[in-house]
């Protein structure tokens, strides 16, 4: 039976379960499907979205591990024991920096389809600036409280996203698939680097873990979490090709939102789907900016301790802002996202492992003597 | 948590300091002497009725005490007054004062409450609370006989909430028959009736009830921790209690549920929560409430579970109009008429040519103009309330859009709007309603869909972040429990709502067996 | 109060600024169609002079279903120049309402624009990439000129360009005689470079022609040759469209209508040998018959059969035609066969692309049910 506390800020494994898919899917899974397409043929895309999400399963696996050895220790103070203090620090403050980019990218990004589908006049700094001050109020609010919020939108995106896919199914075209296993080792390597890209994000389980209740028992969900953008992907990329063919999808600027597009009420209740469904998806980058936020602020704590969190709110909403409106065109948007994302990759990845080596060797950590 | 500002008065007045020495004192033996300190502490009311009698073979004099509006007259006749001028004819009356009292206490006084009271304290206290004082010379102590009695109104439907179908009864200003309601609603021995007196100058009873072996005793020991807290000269209202117990005053989301209705209350208490009755107002409270019950009928229960399913659907939907339509009409006619179907938008187009003000100000303009008309409904006499509803909505309206002040399109979404904002159960939702619409609005004139979409985030960020008595606003949508969304926007059949909601995690959690229908 | 201030100042930043996208819905000009025609022939820039005409449509005109409302419901504005983009733009200056494309439903496009090489793509790119066009707008080609189809004057519409939008509407979900094609489609075509057919319209007083269908070609990128309404028949049966239309047939010399209910189609390439190519088409037809002229019984033993066989027979020469006139007068592959081959023998389309898969002759197999 469960039971509340009072002031209880502990977050459950569903909740963090949840959180991995929202910060991940963000603002990726808008354009996913176009950039597949660019590099494979056909279907293969699948083939990499899976290889993709089998790394950034075992690396969410790895990541579970290391957490666990040191439970209810923060990423900052299990580092200081695995390493040192100093490399600890800059770890940390390396992992806030690429999250609070990552933030900023999912804002600008948001700025930039909502020109896309529903403004033509609003500059994209205020709709930035009023998304941010909403962010803002969030992330003043509770750390458990964000991942209740995250826990109502998940729903209304899946469902909506889900709803967008079937109501297209009557113009899927499965010859759109083929040929097969026609790209080149090239495409290959684009799409595979394209893949594993878009699962990045799934670092916040470090930083997490550490508040969960019962963390022993978490990664089996921390493996489900992971897999549920894995599953979305496939299916947004394959319906988007089904639908439009590689060609077009590969031309599309978001495909995922043309998708929306086709859709037609009937009985006309309602045009421009599009728009409903990007106004829905705000609530997805909603829930991953917000996340990428809070964990920057959460790392930056745990190595500024005295400082209050609504400081580091305060000091960071003018640099995410900041950054978030620096690239100047949607083609530096681009590269300013693929900057971040393979960084954060590459980063977090290399980290883990090496941290986890170490302790390995090390025994440091309780839990060595535990899993044999 | 419970906020509050203690202002003490740092002066202290003479006369003031020797009325609480006053209050504080024993009684004296002597009973003309505790007589006139009364009445001095009372200031003589006309109303104050001391009828002095000599009693016993001795003829020692006695009295009692009572305010005339207060008690019940025919009561004080038959069972003390007549009693004790009986003792004097009586040969069996002892001489002694002492055994005379208690003799008195024992045998004499046919009233079944009785108490003894100390000190001058307790006995104007006794008297304002419509309690009839005996005292007897060369005692220190004197009964307090629970007369209690004066006009009150019968057993009434409640006006607030009606149903269609279940129990008709609903309290009434007076606690004690309240109790008696939700004694017969909730017929178990382990319902608790913990009783506080709140107020410190006009004092009143309050009633904590909770059924105790189901509620979760976090959730009973907080209520009464933060009732304890209460510190108020005058409790005229329940409504005074929510807003001093609640956890975030500047929330517009009511955190504690009133009703009028007994069975609401009852169904509270058996599903865990706590209820909280005050002397004087029909109104109880219940605490905690969540999300998931503000849309909660205690119809639903009675009709079948498909029309109760049915009528949730509806009120959900029915919210979400009362909340966003206006917005939604704004966002759509000025920064997205793309979205509207070409005929649809046409003939918006058509019926807006000539009006004077944009859309925006013209949906300003009607939503205020609706909540005039319902604050002056309300006010006024029903009659004239009913003819001002009509006058309003069908006179201004009509003149309006002949005038060419508003569109015919925007009178339709005001009415639809204004009919599903009373969609409610409760009243006070419907009033959070119509203060968070106007946000949307707003936010919609800026940023059209957009601008919804960050309304609505916000509000559920108010959300996530609110708390009942402890227990988060967002439950059980989030935190999740889905063993309660059986019970949520669906009301399951009768057979399988065997447990109490999960989210006020209750000592007992099953209320039925499984699948035992017959 | 330093928290308050600035949040009032703020808040008078938005008052001030706000409402960017803000304008009343009366005060647009909803333009519901547009027909583009072409002015001159290539400048000594090598573009050409367009003429671009729009249809607003005029809300008061229209009325509202309690007060009937006069006038005309719409406006026709034309405007040259050499973009789509800088007329439509133009527009604002001509009428008070702020033009909104958003509800654009049909674009006309003469079919002399057509057939300029490269033209057709670039007017219609202006409409792919803009946000505000939607995937849905229909493009159909007049046969003289464009604007003239926005003049007629329907008897029960009030809107010239809505009353075509319905025809087209009905004629997609029911009878499918003509096939607009949409934007959206187009986009892929174009993307695709290959081939498709467009239908071709001409006004009529009070209503529009239907007269066949014209073929856009790939590999030229223009209009190039037209279908009759015959090998338009051929043509839907063979992509596999939804088609549902009379089929006449002369049973005992006496006319029996058979009406297609539903057909389905399945194109299947035999590629083992890339220098012989052979394409099966199976079209499934279902229908019933509809009027007979004269008795026939149709109860009657073998009846059934034999008007079966005359409905396969007449099939089976429509198809043939079509895929005749474009194998060898049109020489385009508007079936999307390439397509087809690229998707299921990817090495061989690798093979045969520069041929030209319009040179092989299809085996042409029919089955009637």
């Amino acid at each position: 039976m469960k039971s509340f506390q009072y002031g209880d800020e502990k977050i459950s494994k569903n909740q963090l379960m949840l959180a991995i898919p929202s910060v991940i899917l963000g603002v990726d899974i808008l354009q996913l499907p176009k950039d597949l397409a660019v590099d494979m043929d056909g279907a293969d895309g699948w083939i990499v979205l899976i290889v993709g999400g089998a790394i950034s399963l075992f690396l969410v696996w790895i990541m579970t591990r290391l957490a666990l050895r040191f439970p209810k220790q923060t990423f900052f103070s299990y580092a200081t024991s695995i390493v040192s203090k100093k490399v600890a620090i800059v770890l940390t403050f390396l992992f806030a920096v690429l999250f609070i980019g990552l933030a900023a990218f999912d804002i600008r990004v948001l700025g930039h389809t909502s020109q896309q589908y529903l403004f033509d006049n609003t500059p994209v700094e205020v709709v930035s600036l009023s998304f941010l001050f909403v962010v803002v109020y969030a992330i003043s609010g509770s750390r458990a409280a964000l991942f209740r919020l995250n826990m109502m939108f998940f729903p209304i995106i899946i469902t909506v996203l889900l709803f967008v896919l079937l109501v297209n199914v009557k113009w899927v075209e499965l010859s759109n698939l083929m040929p097969a296993f026609q790209t080149d080792v090239k495409g290959f390597g684009g799409g595979l680097k394209t893949s594993v890209l878009v699962y990045g994000g799934y670092s916040i389980v470090l930083f997490y873990l550490a508040l969960v209740d019962q963390p022993k028992k978490a990664s089996k969900h921390m493996m489900f979490g992971m897999v549920t953008p894995i599953v979305l992907y496939l299916l947004v990329y394959l319906f988007s090709l089904m639908i439009f063919g590689r060609t077009a999808t590969s031309h599309l600027l978001y495909p995922t939102i043309d998708l929306a597009k086709r859709i037609e009420i009937p009985g006309g209740i309602l045009e421009r789907v599009e728009a409903l469904f990007f106004i829905v998806w705000t609530m997805g980058v909603f829930a991953a900016t917000i996340i990428a936020f809070d964990v920057a602020i959460l790392a930056l704590n745990s190595i500024f301790k005295r400082m209050k969190k609504i400081h580091f709110v305060l000091i960071l909403s003018p640099i995410v802002y900041y950054l978030a409106l620096f690239p100047k065109d949607i083609s530096e948007v681009n590269m300013f996202g693929e900057i971040i994302r393979s960084a954060m990759v590459a980063f977090s990845s290399i980290t883990v492992v090496a941290l986890f080596l170490i302790a390995k060797l090390r025994k440091v950590g309780g839990n060595d003597n535990a899993s044999k | 948590m419970v906020r509050r500002i203690f202002r003490k008065t740092n002066f202290q007045h003479k006369e003031n300091q020797q009325k609480q020495n006053t209050l504080q004192s024993n009684l004296d033996s002597n009973i003309d002497l505790t007589l006139q300190k009364l009445k001095k502490l009372l200031d003589e009311p006309n109303d104050l009725v001391i009828r002095e009698i000599k009693i016993g073979k001795k003829s020692t004099t006695s009295a009692i005490i009572y305010i005339s509006g207060l008690i019940d007259r025919q009561l004080v006749q038959d069972s003390i007054l007549v009693n004790l001028q009986d003792i004097t004819t009586n040969e069996s009356a002892p001489e002694e004062n002492k055994k005379l009292f208690n003799q008195i206490q024992q045998s004499f006084i046919s009233i079944t409450a009785v108490e003894i009271g100390q000190t001058m304290d307790d006995i104007a206290n006794g008297i304002l609370a419509g309690k009839t004082v005996f005292m007897l010379d060369g005692q220190e102590k004197a009964l307090l006989m629970d007369t209690k009695g004066g006009e009150s109104r019968s057993i009434q439907q409640p006006i607030s909430e009606t149903v269609v179908r279940g129990p008709r009864t609903g309290f009434v200003e007076n606690l004690g028959t309240n109790l008696s309601l939700l004694r017969r609603a909730v017929q178990t021995q382990d319902l608790r009736f913990k009783a506080h007196q709140i107020g410190k100058r006009s004092k009143r009873s309050l009633i904590v009830a909770y059924v105790d072996g189901i509620v979760n005793p976090t959730i009973a020991d907080e209520v009464n921790r933060r009732i304890q807290s209460i510190d108020m000269d005058d409790v005229q209202e329940s409504g005074f209690i929510e807003q001093w117990i609640e956890d975030s005053f500047l929330s517009p989301f009511p955190q504690l549920d009133n009703t009028e209705r007994s069975d609401k209350a009852a169904s509270a208490l058996m599903q865990g929560k706590v209820v909280i009755l005050l002397d004087g107002t029909p109104f109880v409270l219940i605490a905690p409430v969540v999300l998931g019950d503000i849309l909660k009928s205690p119809e639903d229960y009675y009709e079948r579970w498909l029309i109760g399913t049915f009528l949730r659907i509806l009120r959900y939907f029915a919210a979400i109009i009362a909340l966003i339509l206006p917005a939604l009409y704004i966002s759509l006619v000025t920064i997205h008429p793309g979205m509207l179907p070409t005929d649809l938008a046409l003939s918006i187009a058509a019926s807006r040519e000539g009006v004077p003000f944009p859309p925006v100000v013209e949906a300003f303009l009607m939503v205020i103009t609706m909540e005039l008309l319902q604050e002056a409904g309300i006010r006024l006499p029903t009659p004239i309330g009913t003819t001002i509803g009509i006058v309003g909505g069908l006179v201004i309206g009509e003149a309006a859009v002949s005038a060419g002040v508003v569109s015919p399109i925007m009178v339709i979404i005001i009415g639809l709007t204004a009919i599903a904002a009373f969609a409610n159960p409760t009243f006070s939702i419907g009033i959070t309603f119509r203060i968070i619409r106007f946000g949307f609005m707003l936010a919609a004139s800026f940023f059209g869909l957009y601008g919804i979409v960050l309304a609505y985030i916000m509000v559920n960020i108010h959300l996530v972040n609110l708390r009942s008595f402890g227990i988060p606003y967002s439950t059980p949508f989030s935190p999740t429990f889905v063993g309660d969304w059986k019970d949520l926007i669906v009301r399951a059949p009768m057979t399988m709502l065997t447990e109490r909601p999960r989210f006020l995690s209750p000592e007992d959690l099953k209320s039925a067996k499984k699948g035992e229908k017959n | 109060m330093r928290v308050s201030k600035s949040f009032f100042s703020l808040l008078a930043l938005i008052m001030l600024t706000g409402c960017w996208d803000a304008v009343n819905i009366e005060e647009r000009g909803f333009i519901l169609g547009m027909a583009i025609d072409l002015a001159e022939e290539k400048d000594a820039n090598g573009n050409y002079q367009l003429l671009l005409t729009n249809q607003f449509a005029v809300p008061s005109g229209l009325g509202t279903p309690s007060g009937g409302g006069g006038g005309k419901g719409f406006m026709n504005i034309t405007e040259s120049g050499y973009s789509i983009y800088s007329m439509a733009q133009d527009l604002a200056n001509q009428t008070n309402k702020l033009p909104f494309f958003e509800h654009l439903k049909v674009i006309i496009i003469s079919k002399e624009v057509a057939s300029k090489p490269q033209l057709f793509a670039n007017v219609m790119d202006v409409f792919i990439r803009n946000r505000d066009t939607r995937r849905g707008i229909k493009v159909i080609i007049a046969k003289e000129k464009a604007m003239d189809l926005l003049n007629i004057q329907p008897e029960i519409e009030k809107i010239p360009i809505r009353f075509i939008d319905r025809i087209l509407e009905n004629s997609l979900k029911k009878t499918g005689e003509m096939k607009p094609v949409r934007v959206g489609d187009i986009h892929e075509y174009l993307l695709n470079k290959s081939s498709f057919v467009l239908s071709e319209v001409s006004p009529n007083d009070t209503k529009i022609n239907f007269d066949g269908g014209v073929v856009y070609k790939g590999d030229s990128s223009k209009v190039d040759g037209s279908l009759t309404l015959d090998e338009m028949l051929g043509y839907e049966l063979i992509i596999g469209e939804k088609v549902r239309g009379p089929i006449e047939v002369n049973y005992n010399d006496k006319l029996t209508v058979y009406s297609i209910i539903a057909s389905k189609s399945k194109i299947k390439i035999d590629a083992k040998e890339p220098e012989n190519i052979t394409i099966n088409v199976t079209i499934e037809l279902e229908g019933e018959m509809q009027e007979t002229f004269g008795t026939v019984l149709l109860q009657k033993k073998g009846v059934i059969q034999e008007i079966e066989q005359l409905v396969i027979k007449k099939v089976e020469k429509l198809v043939k035609d079509t895929i005749t006139k474009a194998q060898e007068e049109l020489k385009a592959d508007i079936f999307g066969f390439g397509d087809n081959l690229n998707k299921f023998h990817h090495h061989t389309w690798e093979k045969v692309k520069k041929i030209g898969i319009e040179e092989r002759t299809p085996l042409v197999k029919l089955m009637l049910m």
